[in-house]
Parts: C-alpha cells; sequence; structure tokens
C-alpha cells in the first residue's frame, strides 16, 4: 500500500478527505491520535514543532512530511 | 538544564504529606457543566475517572496547610524547626501578597523566609530543588510544598481543559542527611517558546481584564511537548549521575493524563510497572501533581527504602525537570 493510501486511512478514521490539496479539519485530540497512529504505521516520532498547518494541513502536505521523516 | 548534584553533604527527604480536598467530582458532573464531552470520551481520552474540587471558601494556602502538617509529621519535626518555607502555585490565594505569607501564618512558623515559586506543572520540582540548595549552603530543615487550585480558573465548557484538572497540595520536609543518600540529583529547565501554550491571559499586567479562564489552544503540541520534555530532562539528569532508566526501581511522573502516560512510557522505554500512576483518581493537580503522586507512593509501598526513585516533571511554560531520589 502506498504511503498515500495508508495515510488516506489513518486520516479518515476521523475526517472524510475530499481531496490531496483540500483542508483537514481536526480536533486537538484527533490530531493527537493521528499523530501516533502515524509513528506506529511508518515507524517515525512525531515532535511537538512538527504539529503545524505546513505538515498535517492536508493529506499532500502529510504525504511530503512522512516520506522527509522516513528519508532521516 | 541546569544540574544540581549536591556535594559534601546528604539532602535527606525526611517527610512527605499530602492533602486532597472533601468534594470528589465525578465525570458525569464535568459533562453536567457543560464539558461537550460524554463520560466515555473523558476516560478513552484522559484516563481519568475523578478529581477532587476545593469547597468555596477554600483557597490554596488551606491545602498547603494540610499537606505540610502531614509532612513535618512524617518526618518528626515540630513546625519550629522549619528556617524556610517555599510553596509552588499557580494558582495563588491572591496576586499579592504570596500564598507562603498565609501558609507561614497558619502553620505558626517562626519568622523565616517564606515565598512562592510559580513553575506550573513542575512547580513542586522548582521548589524542591530550592530547598536541596538551601539545605547545601546551610539550612537545616525546610519545606517544600506544591498546592493549586486550578479549578478556579476552569471553563467547565472548554472541551481541552474541563475535566482535565484536579486541586491538591503536596509536601516534602528537607534536612540534611548522609552523603550519597536522599536527593542525589535535580535539573530544571525553562523553554518560553512555551510560555502561553497553557495560560491564564487575564488578571496579570498585560491584561488585567483578560480572561481569566485556562487557555489551551494548541493542544496536540502540548501533548507531545511534555512527553519530549520529560523525555528529554530526565535522560540529561541520569547522563549526568551516570545513570540510565535501568538504573531506575520507579518513576514518579507529573501526571497531565493517562494518555501521556501511556506515551512516556512508550518514548523512554519503561516497562508499565517502573511507572506510578494515580491521574485516573485525582486528575491533573498541576505543580501539586509529582509531589502528591510521590507522597501516595511512599505510603503505599510502592516506592521503599533501598529504591531508587526518578520524579520527572512538564509543564506550561515550558517548565520541566527532573530529581533521583535514592530512598
Amino acid at each position: 500500500m502506498s504511503t498515500e493510501a495508508r495515510l488516506r486511512e489513518l486520516v479518515e478514521a476521523h475526517v472524510e478527505v475530499t481531496g490531496r490539496d483540500e483542508p483537514l479539519v481536526l480536533e486537538s485530540l484527533e490530531l493527537v491520535m493521528l499523530a501516533e497512529a502515524i509513528e506506529d504505521a511508518f515507524g517515525i516520532r512525531v515532535r511537538a514543532a512538527d504539529v503545524t498547518p505546513e505538515n498535517f494541513g492536508t493529506l499532500g502536505r502529510l504525504v511530503d512530511y512522512v516520506e522527509r521523516g522516513r528519508a532521516a | 538544564m541546569k544540574v544540581f548534584v549536591p556535594q559534601g553533604v546528604g539532602i535527606k527527604l525526611a517527610g512527605t504529606g499530602a492533602y486532597l480536598p472533601e468534594r470528589v467530582v465525578t465525570n458525569a458532573e464535568v459533562v453536567a457543566l457543560g464539558a461537550g464531552l460524554s463520560e466515555d470520551e473523558i476516560v478513552r481520552l484522559s484516563g481519568i475517572a475523578r478529581r477532587h474540587w476545593a469547597a468555596p471558601g477554600e483557597a490554596t494556602s488551606d491545602l498547603a496547610v494540610h499537606a505540610a502538617r502531614a509532612a513535618l509529621a512524617q518526618a518528626g519535626q515540630p513546625a519550629s524547626a522549619v528556617d524556610r518555607l517555599i510553596v509552588a502555585t499557580v494558582s495563588p490565594d491572591h496576586l499579592s501578597p504570596s500564598t507562603a505569607c498565609f501558609v507561614q501564618q497558619q502553620l505558626g512558623l517562626s519568622p523565616i523566609p517564606a515565598f512562592d515559586v510559580a513553575a506550573s506543572c513542575s512547580g513542586f520540582l522548582f521548589a524542591l530543588e530550592l530547598g536541596a540548595r538551601a539545605i547545601a549552603t546551610g539550612d537545616r530543615c525546610v519545606l517544600a510544598v506544591a498546592a493549586d487550585v486550578r479549578s478556579r480558573w476552569l471553563d467547565p465548557t472548554d472541551r481541552a481543559t474541563a475535566a482535565l484538572f484536579g486541586d491538591g497540595a503536596g509536601a516534602a520536609v528537607l534536612t540534611s542527611g548522609p552523603s550519597g543518600e536522599g536527593l542525589l540529583g535535580i535539573g530544571l529547565l525553562v523553554d518560553g517558546s512555551g510560555a502561553r501554550s497553557v495560560y491564564v491571559p487575564g488578571g496579570g499586567s498585560r491584561d488585567k481584564g483578560g480572561s481569566a479562564f485556562i487557555a489551551m489552544a494548541e493542544g496536540p503540541q502540548v501533548y507531545l511537548a511534555a512527553v519530549e520534555g520529560m523525555v528529554a530532562t530526565a535522560e540529561q539528569l541520569l547522563s549526568a549521575l551516570g545513570q540510565t532508566f535501568d538504573d531506575v526501581d520507579l518513576v514518579v511522573p507529573h501526571q497531565p493524563n493517562k494518555r501521556i502516560l501511556d506515551r512516556l512510557a512508550r518514548v523512554a522505554r519503561l516497562p508499565p510497572q517502573k511507572l506510578f500512576i494515580n491521574v485516573d483518581r485525582i486528575g491533573n493537580v498541576s505543580g501539586a501533581t509529582c509531589a502528591i503522586a510521590l507522597d501516595e507512593a511512599i505510603r503505599t509501598g510502592a516506592a521503599r527504602p533501598g529504591m531508587r526513585v526518578l520524579l520527572v516533571t512538564a509543564g506550561a511554560g515550558y517548565t520541566a525537570g527532573a530529581a533521583l531520589l535514592q530512598l
């Protein structure tokens, strides 16, 4: 399964994804749960400073963020 | 981080005490007040089943006095022996004077130095560090108290905070003791980039008429930063003392919520039995949390003589601290 497909599954556990570049509207606690699900799924550590609109604002940005984390 | 390692004199933890107000507030009551969460959601998201709130008219100093008396009794020290009082709080009786003034008067202490420190959820460790330094420079008996009544500043309709906070107080009596026992080392830090992470906007000189409710706008960042702060300070302290988490018998952390503690265990690779947890029954009692948990751990036998106990905290500000005790 591609990174994008897996991330779409994780995000859709909380909100519907209407498009790769559409804003994700997640509540505070949903963001926390998503961050920890991403850690478990991709073996990366999400840090407090990472949880920004630039990284978590859309599905596309999340894909970029996770791929950067996996490459590091 | 600044680490203090006592040299030439031991810092003995002569006694601990704690006090929780009589009123127990269930999740059903929090929901009824308008928290915007169901009882099941509160338990699932925070692991908190109940907390204690101070009665109307019951102030932070009142809680502090109860905890201080219990700590002095356990230490076998009369009030007249105390030659310094430090009160950690971010919910003082009044903006002025310090809550320590009221505690000093209620305990009947001599005219000694007594003052407040504000370090949010790391309050107890900031008081403990100052107390340890005072013992190392000649004080004979220091009373370090952490007390908070955060319920007064809670917006009952704020989903982010309404269910999290409880009220209470914890205290420790420090005296000199054998070198190599008691407090082996303590480290503190502040990172002001988080100064508005969890804060009360109004009432101070910046915005006297502003909101008097606790604001936590960036919950996910606070959640993750809390664990990062606790792990980093603990690792730095342990490294400075030539120790690792494997050398620690019990970790008594600040208890913001159960999910954060689960994450702490995962990130620090701590087996669950090494973590002392009581957040389910008392909630987040801000700066007093770690002191209350330490007292409970000692009184229930979870922390016993001979054990090496790590205290670790993180809180608004950001503040963080860690202390290693040889009981």
